[in-house]
């Protein structure tokens, strides 16, 4: 037993550490080929501190080769690796820490372009990290800069309430903001409007005191002029004072009476030019109708409204687009037509008021009821009967429409009866679904109509449906066709005609 | 004459150790030459390699899964000073590899296995069963050396690379699975960091110690004198001899390979 059992145990156990060796050894000879399957390339570092042979060199993370050997070349250090994947000239290498224990590897960028590389090239760009040292520097530096940041916000917000003044001016702040974005949000097109005004003001007021001053000016010279002539007749008078004393005595007093018409003449001239400066004061304090011209806004304000509102009704009326419709249904069991005319105002795109003519052969149908008292029947004394009258061939149509998207909805009077009704839009408006529900009466189903419109030609399309669909006696199919197009000539009537205001 | 005998005592002893080492070396050389020549006894071979490795086996296991254990636990610790804890498994491999596997394999089957060949060996020498073989023209040396030598060279090795093996599971176990290090980094570092040097050099360490701690206990017990007494000595002995020449000669190992 023992014989047999010895060499099973010792094999087992020899068997057992060579099988473990060669698997460790499988495990850990990942990465590069050693014998040879890679080729060798030098670059030139200014530091390999943290780099050694059999250091990693990865491309995007993944082992490529290894660092074979380290030399010094002048003051540099020549490193040349062995890797096993191409490269081209213009390759690059980077030494990358791998941690901050100060581990490194070499992380290389194959080429695009270039010729490859063989056996003993040169990576010639070599790119520079920043070492560790050096980024810690630097973070030294930051460190102090937010340092003294946060010293000086700290002896802002620790001062004696400091922290609820921030918050306070900032309070202040942002409602100074709200409120002025506020004011100028709503005071806006009235601002534009004063700016305006005031401009206007003030060339008014130039334009009038370049003319008081021209009027003044001619004034004035008047005034010079007949202070010279009074003067001139002054002189004459001394000399014919001299001259002829006597006849002077004689005519003193017709003398007298002329120098008393010039006092008031002058007085006059006084007055007629206190009365201009007078006026010229009024005119600068906005008295007077001149005046309120010259200094009051609100009368531009009053012309700037006037051409605002003009200028939107313009735009409404020029907005306004008027449709004209006309439609012919032809009615498979009635085998007759049903016609209409209608015309659209329509202020904008997404809604319309219509007014729609119809002439149908059906008329419109409604119900009588007539009791009558029956003396001859003991048993059934009342006598009920209900009548169908149809009267009013033809009817109108007004309804006013909003359209949402595809979708279209009408309320009004269709075809002589309350109703409403609804349209889809398809395929760009060519196609167009409708259905309308009206003649609501107790005595029998709505009429409900649901028909199709198929657009061509822009202006033509082609009509089909089913009317009174509820009605068993009186549903019917219709086809037919109709024009549709936008007639500017009646928007310019529609100008022209007188129109009601609210 | 009183102060020749001490001279005396201390020449003795070196002229002793001098003795010893001339005799290990010759020991070590005969075995050696009749390792190579005929007959190979191959049953006593295998008989030595069951008694050294397979008996070791078991102590060795044990001690490999909790050195790796307690260095993963010890690394984990200290790295994580670092927020580097990711090389914890690349750590132990590397020790295990190089120079734990190698030296507590060594020590252990020291212990266990070197001890045994002096006794065995002693008894026989001071029972002159050993004289009794060269009077059956049988050579001692390569009856009773030569298979426990080879045996040893053999499996040494062998509990070494299981030791690591167990080892890196027993640090698998601590650091991945109860001090959570990311599974996939813990491999992959390993992977990284070991490389096939690591490896061989344990191995040849473990064969050189494998060499040492058998030529110990064969030489101790080979040349046992003075009854019981002189086996137990012997015994003790080579356990001494053999751990000290195991942690020196792996220094010059170290020494030697990575330098």
């Amino acid at each position: 037993m023992r014989s047999i059992f010895t060499p099973f145990t010792v094999g087992l156990l020899v068997i057992g550490g060579l099988v473990g060796y060669l698997w460790m050894f499988g495990q850990i000879k990942g990465g590069i080929d050693e014998d040879g399957a890679g080729y060798k390339v030098s670059a030139v570092f200014k530091d390999v501190t943290g780099l050694a042979e059999k250091s990693r060199v990865v491309i995007a993370g993944i082992n490529v080769g290894q660092i074979d050997r380290i030399e010094l070349e002048g003051n540099q250090a020549r490193v040349w690796l062995l890797v096993n994947t191409p490269l081209k000239s213009d390759a690059q290498i980077a030494k990358r820490s791998a941690g901050l224990l100060g581990e490194f590897y070499l992380e290389l960028t194959p080429g695009y372009m270039g010729t490859p590389l063989k056996d003993g090239d040169e990576i010639k760009n070599v790119i520079y990290d920043a070492s560790t040292s050096e980024l810690m520097n630097e973070v030294q530096a930051i460190t102090k800069n937010v340092k003294d940041i946060t010293d000086a916000l700290n002896r802002v917000v620790t001062v004696d309430g400091g922290e609820q003044k921030i918050k306070d001016i900032l309070e202040d702040v942002r409602q100074s903001v709200a409120e002025l974005n506020r004011a100028i949000g709503e005071n806006g097109p009235k601002i534009d409007r004063m700016v305006d005004n005031v401009l206007s003001a003030t060339k008014q007021a130039e334009q009038f005191t370049a003319e008081f001053r021209r009027d003044a000016r001619v004034i004035m010279a008047d005034a010079r002029q007949v202070t010279s002539d009074a003067k001139a007749i002054t002189g004459n008078v001394r000399e014919l004072v001299g001259r002829n004393a006597p006849e002077v005595e004689g005519s003193f007093d017709g003398i007298k009476g002329a120098v008393g018409r010039l006092q008031g003449a002058l007085d006059k001239l006084d007055g007629a030019l206190t009365s201009t400066q007078s006026i010229a004061a009024k005119i600068d304090n906005g008295q007077g109708t001149l005046g309120k011209l010259v200094n009051d806004d609100r009368l531009v304000e009053s012309v700037n409204e006037l051409v605002d509102e003009s200028g939107r009704f313009l735009r409404r009326l020029t907005r306004l687009q008027v449709v004209v419709a006309m439609r012919a249904d032809w009615y498979v069991n009635q085998a007759d037509a049903k016609t209409f005319f209608e015309v659209r105002l329509q202020p904008r795109p997404d809604k319309y008021y219509s007014l729609q003519l119809v002439d149908d052969p059906r008329g419109r149908s409604s119900f009588v009821r007539r009791v009558r008292t029956s003396s001859a029947s003991d048993t059934d004394p009342l006598v009920s009967e209900q009548e169908r009258v149809t009267e009013d061939r033809f009817r109108l149509s007004l309804q006013f429409a909003k359209r949402m998207w595809f979708f279209q909805g009408r309320i009004g009077i269709i075809e002589s009866s309350g109703g409403v009704g609804m349209d889809f839009f398809l395929f760009d408006d060519a196609l167009e679904l409708s259905a309308d529900v009206f003649d609501l009466d107790a005595a029998a189903n709505p009429r409900v109509r649901a028909m199709g419109a198929v657009r061509f030609f822009t202006h033509l399309y082609i009509t089909g449906g089913i009317d009174d669909v509820f009605n068993d006696d009186l549903r019917d199919w219709f086809i037919g066709a109709g024009v549709r197009f936008t007639d500017d000539d009646l928007v310019a009537i529609m100008a022209a005609a007188p129109t009601p205001s609210l | 004459m009183s102060v020749r005998k001490p001279i005396e005592a201390v020449g003795q002893r070196v002229i002793d150790v001098i003795e010893g080492v001339g005799k290990a070396t010759q020991l070590f050389a005969e075995t050696l030459v009749w390792a190579i020549r005929p007959p190979y006894r191959i049953k006593i071979l295998f008989n030595a390699m069951e008694f050294v490795g397979v008996g070791s086996l078991f102590i060795v296991l044990l001690t490999g899964i909790f050195t790796g254990a307690v260095f993963a636990l010890q690394g984990a610790i200290a790295f994580r000073l670092f927020n580097a804890e990711s090389l914890v498994g690349s750590t132990v491999a590397i020790s295990l590899a190089r120079e734990l596997s190698p030296v507590l394999t060594g020590l252990m089957v020291t212990g266990r296995a070197g001890s045994g060949i002096a006794t065995e060996l002693g008894t026989m020498r001071v029972t002159e069963q050993i004289d009794a073989l060269y009077t059956m023209a049988v050579n001692p040396v390569q009856y009773l050396v030569v298979p426990r030598f080879v045996a040893g060279l053999i499996v040494v090795p062998a509990l070494s690379v299981l030791f690591t093996l167990v080892g890196m599971v027993g640090a698998y176990f601590v650091g991945v699975v109860l001090l959570g290090i990311d599974e996939g980094i813990f491999v992959e570092k390993v992977k990284l960091y070991v490389d096939p040097p690591d490896l061989f050099s344990g191995i040849l360490k473990a064969f050189v110690f494998g060499g040492i701690l058998t030529m110990v206990g064969c030489y101790k017990g080979f040349y046992a004198s003075g009854g019981a007494r002189g086996v137990g000595l012997a015994t003790t002995q080579s356990v001494v001899v053999s751990s000290v020449l195991i942690l020196i000669s792996d220094y010059f190992l170290t020494a030697l390979m990575f330098e």
